[in-house]
């Protein structure tokens, strides 16, 4: 069948702003996409095969005496890897940060989850309103979003 | 432009819901809570049922059961507990459903670690128990 070439012509825009239009869709699906997927790791935590991690608080140690600005350090390990430690004071967030320190001897003890550069030692920096009794709680949360604590602490703060 | 109106409109309220900065939220507590059954060294059989229950000052959105460092069962909570509301009154946010009953299951007889957390509805995670078991059959 011809077309006329009006209806041709007709039909190229229509064409070019159907193009347009799926473009502009595809790249704000695209966006919404990206979005849900930073902020909702929600089928990497559901993900059966993902192990949680683990690890350690070997600073401070339970029922220790510290000032009110302490460091307290560790190392986590996970089988895919440890992409966040979370530090709470009294169930509130206090600090988080990631495994930067290299740790060989976690390596050597946990061969199976070992990675180059050994890098599953953390610092962090842990402050107390006000002295007295608080429980410190460490968590090591992986790639997939799957959080495990990974200490919990009872200390005391004994100066402002 | 309305479509433009309506994407940013969307892209806000999706980057609004996905509590990013709630987890960061000092103001926020951990969810806690407690499991009643079974109780640590018990023997079960390839398939458990998780009791317990579970509070937050914000809400508790999920209950997660890991056997063994893997997930096993999640849901949610509705299992009505009038004792835990009596128990902490300031968290009870107008309900007495705090319980929840999920399953384990057990692949291998032996021993295992069962973890169980909270999540609260900015995201924000605790383990509410660990729970080392027997399993005693297949």
């Amino acid at each position: 069948m011809k077309m006329s070439p009006t209806l041709a012509s007709g039909t190229g825009q229509g064409e070019r702003s159907l193009a347009r239009w799926n473009g502009a869709r595809g790249v704000a699906i695209a966006a919404l996409a990206a979005a849900l997927s930073a902020c909702a790791p929600a089928s990497g935590v559901l993900d059966r095969a993902n192990e949680l991690p683990f690890g350690h608080v070997d600073q401070p140690v339970a029922g220790a005496t510290l000032p009110a600005l302490s460091p307290v350090s560790g190392w986590a390990l996970d089988d895919r890897d440890v992409r966040e430690i979370r530090v709470y004071v009294d169930n509130h967030f206090i600090n988080s940060g990631r495994p930067t320190q290299p740790r060989p001897d976690v390596s050597r003890a946990y061969p199976r989850y070992a990675r180059p550069g050994h890098r599953y030692g953390w610092t962090l920096l842990l402050g107390f309103d006000a002295p007295g009794p608080h429980t410190v709680l460490v968590q090591a949360i992986d790639s997939s979003g799957a959080a495990r604590d990974i200490g919990v602490l009872s200390v005391t703060s004994v100066d402002k | 432009m309305l479509r433009n109106t309506l994407f940013t409109v969307s892209l806000a309220l999706v980057l609004a819901g996905c509590g990013a900065k709630g987890i960061d939220d000092p103001a926020n507590e951990l969810p806690f809570g407690n499991v009643d059954a079974p109780s640590p060294g018990a023997q079960v059989k390839a398939e458990a049922v998780i009791a317990g229950w579970a509070m937050d000052d914000r809400g508790v959105t999920r209950v997660r059961v890991y056997v063994d460092g893997h997930l096993s069962s999640a849901g949610v909570l509705n299992q009505a507990r009038p004792d835990v509301s009596k128990a902490h009154p300031q968290y009870t946010r107008g309900t007495h459903t705090h319980g929840f009953a999920l399953t384990a299951g057990f692949d291998a007889p032996g021993p295992h670690t069962i973890v169980v957390q909270a999540v609260d509805t900015d995201g924000a995670t605790r383990d509410i128990a660990v729970i080392p078991v027997t399993a005693v059959e297949k």
